[in-house]
């Protein structure tokens, strides 16, 4: 079977956005492409939208327009050039990631959609609300969006008009023929209760899988320290330090802000630096910087005691199974897909969203009681190595593409 | 810009309701029709490239060196 994935990059989040699935795929028979606007890999089977510096142009003068009406997703022409290409001709399923990121119009998801068997992974929310990714608490995207809480959040808008850009996402969904995929409970929650997507009748739950076998066992904990450079002794907590509003990182500085740790701890913080200076009296900070090498990436889980995950808006949360296929626990705010991810409260821990206070309790309570890390670490590796293999996910996309034909097919 | 959520402040900069039929359907045909200029544009530039710019290159060359000659002589004039 071929398989059109689409994305608008193809390395950034290559685990989720189709680019894997080329390689992943192939054993079992299914020749992928990838149709992308800014291609980053040398693979062949990658392929770019845009011809050159002229598209580049273009796109910059849409950009300004959407900007100034305050609209988004209405002018782009390139997953229109879809149609001329011959990969998208030959492929049997079309699946759709990440195209709302300045790739598309919204008009033309009918027309596409009409003309090959359709999966759209639905990474975040941004189809069923008037412009944010993320609802956040706003229940505002059940009834029409519009008079938007907070426009500056991704993606801004400079006036309001949110309640314009639901009612054409309403309109347009009306007619779409897709199968849906959602990688969370959470997102299958919200794409049920849409009054957008609410009426489509193939929503997949496919939950991202992992490979489990290659995250470090237990015993390699010491090992690791010793090679980062960290106290064998210490408390260590294992979070992404980035600006990402979404990403609550200073919710955890509040939190670590409150008292010093009762025993000593460690910060280990992956991708951006010095974004933790006011702690360095009270913590041993280690920043790894953006971790692209695996083994390193295997060795800051096993290091780790602890995943924080203060994020107040996740689709998934990969780095929460990850952490759980390492044996760690993962401490999270409710209100996002990473409780359910993680199975809190009997193996995640999932505290009110926004509360500091809550969060550094959980934390002391970790490193208070060991045997209970212990324990939430070691379910949530079972958890991991039984329900999320990446075998399993692979099964359960290949039957969602096989269903989607096969329904086309008949139709 | 920011507002404090109150519905009256929504879409106050309501200059452009494209969320009616009307403005859907024109909005419906823009990517078409974009794209068709967009390959008018590299229709029309590669065919520059392929004609006018070749057949532009002896004018351009002729032009600098008649405008070479004539500032070279008013130089020679000066001096004299």
């Amino acid at each position: 079977m071929n398989v059109l994935q689409v994305n608008y990059t193809d390395l950034d989040g290559r685990r989720f956005n189709g680019y894997d699935l080329i390689a992943d795929l192939r054993p079992r028979g299914f020749d992928c492409k990838q149709a992308v606007l800014t291609r980053r890999s040398k693979d062949p089977a990658v392929f770019s939208l845009w011809e050159g510096t002229v598209d580049e142009g273009i796109h910059g003068a849409l950009d300004k327009i959407e900007t100034k009406h305050s609209m988004s997703n209405l002018l782009f022409p390139w997953l229109r050039l879809l149609s001329e290409r011959p990969e998208f001709a030959a492929a049997d399923v079309v699946h759709y990631h990440l195209i709302h990121n300045q790739m598309m119009s919204l008009f033309d998801l009918p027309w596409l959609f009409r003309m090959k068997p359709s999966v759209i992974t639905m990474h975040d929310a941004w189809f069923l609300t008037g412009r944010c990714i993320q609802p956040q608490g706003c229940e505002r995207w059940r009834t029409g969006c519009g008079a938007c809480p907070d426009l500056s959040t991704v993606f801004p808008m400079r006036s309001d008009h949110s309640d314009q850009m639901w009612r054409i996402k309403r309109d347009v969904f009306a007619d779409l023929e897709a199968d849906v995929v959602v990688a969370s409970e959470y997102t299958r929650q919200l794409v049920r209760q849409s009054p957008i997507t609410g009426h489509l009748p193939h929503v997949h739950l496919v939950p991202f899988g992992i490979r489990a076998d290659s995250y470090l066992p237990d015993d390699a904990r010491a090992t690791s320290r010793r090679v980062l450079g960290i106290p064998e002794d210490d408390f260590v907590i294992l979070f992404r330090s980035t600006a990402s509003a979404y990403k609550g990182l200073r919710y955890l500085i509040d939190a670590l802000s409150l008292r010093p740790p009762a025993r000593p701890t460690t910060l280990l913080a992956v991708d951006q630096r010095r974004l933790l200076t006011s702690l360095a009296g009270e913590y041993n900070i280690l920043e790894l910087g953006w971790v692209e090498d695996e083994s390193l990436y295997h060795m800051m889980y096993s290091a780790a005691d602890v995943l924080v995950m203060p994020s107040t808006a996740e689709g998934f949360g990969l780095m929460a199974l990850e952490a759980m296929a390492a044996g760690r626990p993962v401490v999270s705010f409710a209100g996002t897909a990473v409780p359910s991810v993680t199975r809190a409260p009997e193996c995640g821990i999932a505290v009110p969203m926004g509360d500091s206070i809550a969060l550094r309790e959980a934390l002391d309570q970790l490193a208070a009681n060991r045997a209970d890390a212990l324990r939430r670490g070691q379910l949530g590796r079972r958890i991991a190595r039984d329900e999320h293999r990446h075998e399993r996910y692979l099964d359960a996309l290949t039957d969602v593409y096989n269903s989607a034909a096969e329904r086309r097919r008949v139709s | 810009m920011m507002h404090n959520g109150d519905p009256s402040e929504a879409s106050s900069d309501n200059d452009l309701d494209y969320s009616s039929p009307a403005a859907q359907d024109s909005l419906r045909d823009i990517t078409a029709f974009i794209t068709e200029v967009r390959s008018n544009l590299y229709r029309r530039t590669a065919l520059y490239e392929r004609t006018l710019g070749l057949a532009v290159i002896p004018v351009l060359i002729r032009r600098a060196l008649i405008r070479l000659r004539r500032r070279i002589k008013r130089r020679g004039q000066v001096n004299r």
